[in-house]
């Protein structure tokens, strides 16, 4: 038991007020507490700022849906058959490294760091607010590609700077493909193809203004 | 039960710890069904502590999984000293803030991956309201991810201070201390952000 009404016991109130907000202290600590907010006005001010505070916090971003879980409970299984299982080892699977590295030779320092944030990367703002549909990986199927089978491909691109829209939508026309999502907020579109992909997926890797250009895996 | 765990999210309020130390120990003999129990079970409380805490939705979905990866392979060395859900909070902890090392920060207050927030509270809310909340979310995200983390798992997970010290492996005075630091960082930064905004309206309604 500790007593509240010196200056030491102020600071260890003072200390202890996120606690008596969220309500789990102790029986006592909290008695103690309260004394001292029967005299204290600086610490009752800073009861109704972390009451604020605490409101703007569980503000929360909304829920994992059970998709979310589910694709990710894939992955992970993916990963411990591949070899993560093993008791103490850790790290990615091959097919993480050999994405990663080849998209760290795909070139410029940009590239590089548009990586980390490709890897795993940021919605378009028109999908749903909700937290876990809005990311997905660079090898997830758009959505739009969930209606039926056909023989086309998707690809993920992403065109070097200097690129203009003209040049562009000729090269485009060129592969045959149209545009289906992006860009992204680091520059990823989406390329729908009526064909399966690896012509034009080599004409891709191949053009200059190219700087990336990634299959995605049909699931 | 149920509206416990919506309204109290980092929490596990729907099974009982006894239920959750069996589930482990299961785990930790290679049990691959009570695995996929385990990260459904788990899943959404450590989503929400590492979008919280990493304020960033390109790296959430990885550092769960690598999290869960983690739970697979060290399962066997939970030894019941702290609550289940606390050890596997940890774990995402310490995955999160090694992830949130390696990505290249481009500033702030605009990031590539960033988190969206939903606030049920927000369409009744009055203007002033809302900016202020806006605000204080602002200082939040540049709070380190060590002093976030104890003040998202005090006021989003209701954790009191000796869980959150099991959560992030430091004592309990550390925790406090943190707490004391974020607190007084909140408040300068919304001093500032006062400061910033008051200049900004003399400049544009002179």
């Amino acid at each position: 038991m500790f007593r509240l009404d010196s200056e030491s016991g102020h600071r260890a109130c003072h200390k202890l007020l996120p606690w008596y907000v969220n309500g789990t202290l102790e029986p006592a600590e909290r008695a103690a507490v309260e004394r001292h907010l029967d005299d204290c006005d600086a610490c009752r001010r800073d009861v109704s700022s972390l009451e604020e505070l605490r409101g703007c916090v569980r503000a929360a971003p909304e829920s994992a849906d059970a998709a979310a879980a589910a694709r990710g409970l894939r992955q992970v299984l993916d990963r411990i058959d591949a070899g993560a299982g093993s008791r103490g080892a850790g790290g990615r699977t091959w097919q993480d490294v050999r994405l990663a590295v080849r998209w760290a030779l795909a070139g410029q320092a940009a590239a590089i760091l548009a990586l980390l944030t490709l890897v795993l990367w940021p919605a378009a703002p028109e999908t749903a607010p909700g937290l876990p549909a809005s990311y997905r990986t660079l090898s997830d199927p758009p959505a739009a590609s969930g209606q039926g089978e056909d023989a086309g491909a998707t690809l993920r691109v992403v065109f070097g700077d200097g690129v203009t829209e003209a040049e562009l939508r000729r090269l485009l026309r060129s592969v045959g493909g149209d545009i289906v999502a992006g860009p992204s907020a680091v520059g990823v579109y989406t390329l729908r193809l009526p064909a399966p992909g690896d012509e034009a997926l080599e004409r891709l890797r191949a053009d200059p203004r190219v700087r990336l250009a990634e299959p995605v895996r049909p699931r | 039960m149920m509206t416990a765990v919506e309204e109290n999210p980092v929490t596990f309020a729907s099974e009982s710890p006894a239920d959750e130390v069996e589930l482990l120990r299961r785990v930790a003999a290679g049990d691959r069904a009570a695995f996929e129990a385990a990260y459904r079970f788990y899943h959404p409380a450590v989503t929400r502590f590492v979008s919280r805490l990493t304020w960033r939705n390109d790296v959430v979905e990885e550092v769960v999984n690598d999290t869960m990866v983690v739970v697979w392979q060290k399962a066997h060395r939970f030894r019941g000293d702290s609550r289940p859900s606390s050890w596997v909070l940890g774990i995402a902890y310490r995955t999160a803030l090694k992830r949130l090392r390696k990505v290249a920060r481009r500033s702030e207050d605009e990031l590539p991956g960033e988190l969206r927030l939903v606030d049920p509270d927000e369409p009744e809310a009055t203007l002033a309201r809302r900016q202020t909340r806006e605000r204080i979310r602002r200082a939040l995200k540049r709070l380190s991810p060590e002093h976030r983390a104890v003040v998202e798992l005090t006021f989003f997970g209701d954790y009191a201070y000796r869980e959150i010290a099991e959560i992030v492996g430091c004592p309990v005075n550390t925790v406090k201390t943190r707490m004391f630091h974020a607190r007084k960082r909140l408040g300068r930064l919304l001093q500032a952000m006062d400061a910033e905004d008051a200049t900004r309206r003399r400049h544009v309604s002179p």
